[in-house]
């Protein structure tokens, strides 16, 4: 019998995240703390739009990095996911949406798990948040949505369409890697002195 | 622009039959049903997305599932019939070539799928449904949707604002200016906009949604209807009568006549969309005439 691991593929993936968006509803979270969401899923939303013109150049992954470095890992997953689908709705939904939800969330979460709380206002800290949104994008992103299309091309695995399509994607997943690293350069510290005003001023 | 029949469907069956057609589709692989697919969501699209479609459909989608097709004999070599071999010895096997097509035709109709997907289930459908299981994430990317919009007058007012201030110091300086500035302003607001949710009772009883979705009795046969020919069918694909395998040789298998129920009945499911819009403008047609 022929194996087919595309529909498995996509179920696996849906229902990976399911558990972060429910922890969130059970939560019955604050009318602030959606609004907080919504703004920072804008943010990246639009900075996807803004660049759209230049392929695989694309900011939206260093928002993601930076709200989980400024509001936690749980926030990073959310935002990446949302932002992914939200942005979606302008260049299209497909069967690569969830993979992108998943991909951008998991980068968000990695990045709040290493950075938030620990994360100080120096030249230090800023480099290591550049150097994780590199590899973030080389060898988080990128092999996600890489495997989503091995998926889709051929069905079924065997190591070496793996690789080959693995191998295809690297000089891609290279330029976005580095487009995320030249945004977070930028952006980095001002957004996140912005997010740690935010959150005294408000206090949450 | 007009909506169509479809389009006038409760969301709920909307989904349904997505959902049904997109698992059919990618379960086993049947060639039969994946060739019924390709057929009627040339039409669906064609109904519903007109000239867009066939631009999108010769430019996009034929290209790369003829990229399939290619690429699986190249690293695939199972199946006994060989036609060639390779120059590193390796065997180019028909079985791999039928198997590449089949791909290739199954991406090309469940993009198809999904552009007439992205056509019918708009933003505020996708809302509705989801607002119903997860009612915070809804709200998040209803507000963030509403936000687009508003973000994009706003920096484009900031924009303006800031050449006059500063002068034009090239593209990437104003940029960020403009972009920093953006987002203190849009946290601010949001923080503001928040506190006036809670004073209005945010968060103290469920929400309720607007929605102009009736579930008639009409969606709910069609939902009907399409439940159970998905139930049959899969269940005829796993376990029954409609049988196909690529590996190691290629076979097409079952009872002729229940297989031929199985199909005439996924290929009815798969058309519904298309036999209503269809019939719908007859009727119209019919009605001006008498006119």
């Amino acid at each position: 019998m022929q194996k087919n691991y595309y529909l498995i593929s996509i179920l696996i993936v849906i229902f990976s995240m399911i558990p972060f968006f429910m922890m969130f509803e059970r939560k019955r979270p604050h009318a602030r703390e959606v609004m907080m969401l919504a703004v920072l899923v804008t943010t990246a939303v639009l900075s996807r739009a803004v660049f759209f013109m230049i392929p695989f150049f694309k900011p939206m992954l260093a928002v993601v990095i930076i709200s989980a470095v400024g509001l936690g890992g749980r926030c990073g997953m959310l935002v990446g996911t949302l932002s992914a689908f939200v942005s979606n709705f302008m260049f299209g939904q497909g069967p690569w949406t969830v993979w992108q939800m998943i991909a951008t969330g998991l980068c968000g979460l990695a990045a709040g798990i290493l950075f938030s709380g620990r994360y100080r206002d120096n030249l230090f800290y800023t480099v290591c948040v550049c150097v994780y949104g590199f590899f973030a994008a080389v060898f988080i992103y990128g092999p996600i949505m890489d495997t989503y299309s091995a998926l889709l091309y051929t069905g079924h695995m065997t190591g070496k369409q793996f690789l080959a399509i693995y191998l295809a994607g690297l000089p891609v997943n290279i330029i976005h890697g580095f487009s995320t690293c030249l945004f977070l350069a930028l952006f980095c510290r001002n957004m996140e002195r912005k997010l740690r005003r935010i959150k005294i001023k408000y206090n949450f | 622009m007009k909506e169509n029949q479809f389009e006038r469907w409760h969301p709920f069956t909307q989904f349904l039959y997505y959902a049904a057609l997109i698992t059919l589709v990618t379960v086993r692989m049947n060639p039969v049903i994946i060739a019924v697919t390709f057929v009627s969501m040339i039409v669906l699209g064609a109904l519903v997305g007109k000239r867009e479609f066939a631009k999108i459909f010769f430019l996009m989608y034929l290209p790369s599932s003829l990229l399939a097709v290619i690429i699986n004999p190249l690293f695939s070599h199972e199946g006994v019939t060989i036609l060639e071999y390779f120059p590193n010895g390796n065997p180019f096997t028909l079985e791999s070539v039928i198997y590449g097509a089949a791909c290739g035709v199954m991406i090309c109709s469940v993009c198809s799928i999904f552009f007439s997907f992205n056509i019918v289930m708009t933003s505020d459908r996708i809302m509705y449904l989801t607002g119903r299981v997860m009612p915070a994430i809804a709200l998040t990317i209803s507000m963030s949707l509403r936000f687009i919009p508003e973000f994009k007058r706003h920096v484009r007012r900031v924009n303006r604002s800031c050449m006059c201030v500063n002068g034009n110091r090239g593209k990437i300086r104003n940029g960020i200016a403009v972009f920093e500035s953006v987002v203190m302003w849009s946290f601010e607001k949001s923080i503001e906009r928040s506190d006036s949710m809670r004073a209005r009772g945010y968060g103290v009883r469920r929400r309720t949604s607007y929605s102009k979705y009736i579930f008639t009795k009409r969606d709910a046969a069609y939902a009907l209807l399409i439940v159970s020919i998905f139930i049959y069918v899969l269940l005829n694909m796993l376990f029954g009568s409609i049988y196909s395998q690529y590996y190691p040789y290629f076979k097409l298998g079952g009872n002729v006549r229940p297989a031929m129920i199985t199909y005439v009945s996924y290929a009815f499911l798969t058309a519904l969309p298309a036999i209503d819009i269809i019939k719908e403008s007859i009727r119209w047609k019919l009605l001006k005439s008498k006119i």
